[in-house]
């Protein structure tokens, strides 16, 4: 079962291994982002960061809804990393009434796109006129979209 | 729940708080005393007890030190005859935020995970488990 679906740019890293992983109590983690899939040496930087107890897998969007479709994924508790509000919305699309609520966790300060001007929406959250657009449209499938870094942070709900 | 109390020579103890809230977040069971070069020994010893005589001795306290030795992990030593205080030297960010986060573990085991987690880190070809498999 998913755990969580987190938007985290940073995909893997110490919020993730150290807090998120023993909050929720996940025994799996899959990040699914197309180019990590594919780039060895990254996955191997990533899974460093993984606690002991919990496996890491790096598979495509396309890749990680088969998994979650799968009847198997069930009895297992899963947490979801995805770099970007666009890549969770093709994951939404693929998983359809699967996912009920998206965490926001870390997006936008590190990629300096042309993509415009960024408003700041949290400590940690930067997004451009599109990726707005996009949370608009993940709104319309997830019934919650909340900004939280951290389990002990308080939720800001869109 | 746990009381944690970093103390050390200069701002290492500070530091170790600032960086545990960038990964995780604030807590109020954790403090953080730095000894300055102005200062005495006497302010750890007086800060510490200022900290330890708040709490009954149903309540555990963890003091963690810089370096065993050091005047600083002396004065914290004055507390270590009351049972429900431990004191720990040689602290590293592991073995803090692991006091912190995991409430189930006794002294040994957060002991044996702070020193596996002093280690080399060594580039490996990446490998993969089943997904499936337990």
């Amino acid at each position: 079962m998913i755990s969580l679906v987190r938007i985290d740019d940073r995909l893997i890293h110490g919020q993730i291994a150290v807090v998120w992983t023993k909050y929720l109590g996940v025994s799996r983690i899959i990040v699914a982002n197309d180019s990590v899939a594919k780039n060895d040496s990254q996955k191997m930087a990533l899974s460093l960061a993984v606690p002991n107890g919990v496996k890491a897998f790096f598979r495509s969007i396309e890749d990680t809804a088969k998994i979650l479709n799968d009847p198997r994924s069930e009895k297992m508790k899963i947490l979801v990393i995805v770099d970007s509000p666009q890549d969770a919305l093709r994951l939404c699309d693929q998983l359809p009434d699967k996912i009920t609520t998206i965490n926001l966790g870390n997006y936008g300060r590190m990629n300096n796109m042309s993509g415009g001007k960024k408003e700041q929406l949290a400590d940690n959250i930067f997004v451009t006129d599109d990726d707005k657009k996009c949370l608009d449209l993940l709104h319309t499938k997830v019934k919650d979209i909340y900004i939280q870094a951290v389990p002990t942070d308080n939720k800001k709900f869109l | 729940m746990r009381q944690i109390i970093l103390v050390s020579h200069g701002n290492m103890a500070e530091g170790m708080v600032n960086t545990i809230e960038m990964i995780s977040g604030k807590h109020d069971n954790l403090q953080a005393f730095s000894m300055s070069a102005k200062q005495t020994p006497d302010y750890i010893y007086s800060s510490v007890k200022s900290i330890v005589d708040k709490f009954s001795d149903k309540d555990e306290i963890y003091i963690f030190s810089d370096i065993a030795g050091g005047s600083v992990n002396t004065e914290a030593m004055k507390f270590i005859k009351y049972n429900n205080v431990h004191l720990i030297s040689g602290m590293n960010l592991p073995i803090v935020i692991d006091c912190l986060l995991s409430d189930g573990k006794n002294i040994k085991q957060l002991l044996k995970a702070g020193k596996d987690s002093l280690d080399e880190i060594k580039a490996k070809k990446y490998t993969e488990d089943n997904i499936w498999e337990e």
